[in-house]
């Protein structure tokens, strides 16, 4: 039944967050395309000193140069505005299907509770790697295309000294889609706590969601600093962000709000 | 025959308030039932557990054997007492819902007594009347093929020539083998349909009796005998 239930939520979702995506897309082609032109005007502006420094002459950047980065900055705030409405709508429609009347809909289908839950979840996280990732990957791919093609200084990199950084960069990005996804469930959370009030749930949703932000952002900084000083010191020498006590508490907390909630939902659904 | 509904010493508290009582009732397949009571006697707390929306705090539900759960969700068709539909949906995508969840709906017969109101599948749940988000609402649930059908307040806030219309509704369509539990105030409109009538009170059992016994041992009907029960 679980396949079901997130084929059923996809489709059903698959309107607004079809539109959100694309436009996502556009607007990250839009980046690519303006950073290109920024690169080729910044280039042809540039020269290599004898120390081998580049030196870049910012006097002589023509208006379109300016226009190009307005307009880049324009794009990354309406991706940012279109990653937040995302998110609200696809949280709306799990309290809407879970908490309010289609609840009754919802928690009467022949599945369990923990199915039920479980897939409105997934379909969020689905979602938000559809959203991600090509996001990423275009913006990646044409960064590098716009360097090789504009950069008169570019040294091409052989294979085994472009693949750390890669990994790096890599491992980097999928510690921060966890990060996200880790956030996402304690929404999830902070909603079931909302619903355990009679009155004021969203207030208390809210609240108890900024408390576990900042006490999640505390706890990542600490991690990170404690990391920073022990590097050399013990066997994990690879990068700050993604240190192992980040990772540690990044799954204990998913699992952590993942199992309170379902067990929430369990015991104390009312849709009074 | 096996029960079809089994509850046995089921209770319900909010807090200190006690919601249901030492619930004990017993119901065999091919009866209408009718689950009578106040406001706040406990009727929509008894279907929530019945239907796994609330969890009890005591007692055991078993729904043709089966404790609450996916296999007894598979053969309850449930109508609340408020439209729980996606209003953006419109009344097509609602049928293929149904049909997509449960081996049981009967999609022609939903589309035959959609097309006998008019009902156009296109049209949006928003843009109908109240009393037709009231009877696509009971056609959906009416046209699954269930064992128990448990509908709450289903004839509430309509006229009365919608509430005929829903009542021979239910008695078309619901299977002779299932049984079909109505809670409602409106005594009067369904004692007619009823087999057997539930009193509850401050989530107690006070009667569970036939209909025609009710009426021969009171020497009034029901819905006489629920006013003066219920007297404020």
């Amino acid at each position: 039944m679980l396949k079901k239930l997130i084929a059923y939520d996809l489709k059903r979702t698959r309107p607004v967050m079809t539109g959100i995506i694309l436009f996502t897309f556009l607007l990250t082609i839009i980046i690519v395309i303006t950073n290109a032109f920024t690169n080729k005007i910044d280039n042809a502006q540039t020269e290599k000193l004898e120390s081998g420094l580049i030196q870049t002459h910012s006097d002589n950047l023509p208006p379109i140069y300016f226009t190009m980065t307005n307009i880049q900055t324009i794009a990354l705030l309406a991706i940012l505005v279109l990653a937040t409405l995302a998110t609200i709508y696809m949280l709306r429609y799990y309290y809407k299907t879970i908490y309010l009347t289609q609840g009754y809909l919802s928690f009467t289908l022949p599945a369990k509770t923990t199915e039920i839950v479980s897939s409105k979840m997934l379909v969020t996280y689905i979602w938000a790697l559809i959203f991600i990732i090509p996001s990423i990957f275009i913006w990646t791919f044409g960064y590098s295309v716009a360097e090789r093609l504009f950069d008169p200084h570019y040294e091409k990199l052989s294979v085994s000294a472009y693949l750390p950084g890669l990994v790096l960069f890599a491992l980097d990005i999928l510690f921060i889609i966890f990060e996200i996804f880790v956030q996402i469930m304690a929404f999830f959370f902070c909603l079931s706590i909302g619903q355990l009030c009679r009155k004021l749930k969203l207030h208390v949703t809210v609240l108890s969601y900024i408390g576990i932000a900042i006490a999640s952002m505390i706890l990542f900084f600490y991690n990170m600093q404690m990391h920073q000083m022990k590097r050399g010191t013990w066997w994990w020498d690879y990068d700050d962000v993604i240190c192992p006590a980040n990772i540690i508490c990044a799954i204990i907390l998913f699992i952590s709000f993942y199992v309170a909630t379902i067990k929430i939902t369990n015991k104390n659904l009312n849709l009074e | 025959m096996s029960n079809l509904l089994e509850i046995q010493g089921l209770h319900k508290k909010y807090g200190k308030k006690t919601a249901l009582n030492d619930i004990n009732l017993s119901i065999e397949p091919g009866h209408i039932i009718g689950l009578l009571g106040p406001n706040g006697s406990g009727k929509t707390t008894l279907i929530k557990i019945i239907c796994g929306l609330l969890q009890p705090t005591g007692g055991s539900v078993l729904v043709d054997g089966n404790p609450v759960g996916p296999k007894s969700k598979a053969i309850v068709s449930y109508l609340p007492d408020r439209t729980y539909l996606d209003e953006s949906m419109t009344v097509g995508s609602a049928i293929d819902m149904f049909k997509y969840f449960y081996d049981d709906f009967d999609e022609k017969r939903a589309e035959e007594m959609l097309s006998s109101l008019n009902i156009d599948p296109k049209n949006k749940i928003k843009t109908l009347s109240k009393g037709n988000k009231e009877k696509v609402q009971l056609i959906l649930v009416m046209s699954r093929k269930a064992k128990l059908y448990i509908l709450d307040e289903p004839i509430a806030g309509v006229d009365p020539a919608a509430r005929d219309y829903i009542l021979r509704t239910i008695i078309s369509n619901f299977e002779p083998s299932a049984s079909l539990i109505i809670a409602t105030h409106l005594i009067s409109d369904v004692e007619p349909v009823l087999d057997e009538a539930i009193f509850l009170q401050d989530g107690n059992i006070r009667l569970y009796k036939p209909i025609d016994d009710i009426r021969v041992e009171n020497g009034k009907s029901v819905d006489a005998l629920f006013r003066e029960v219920y007297r404020c």
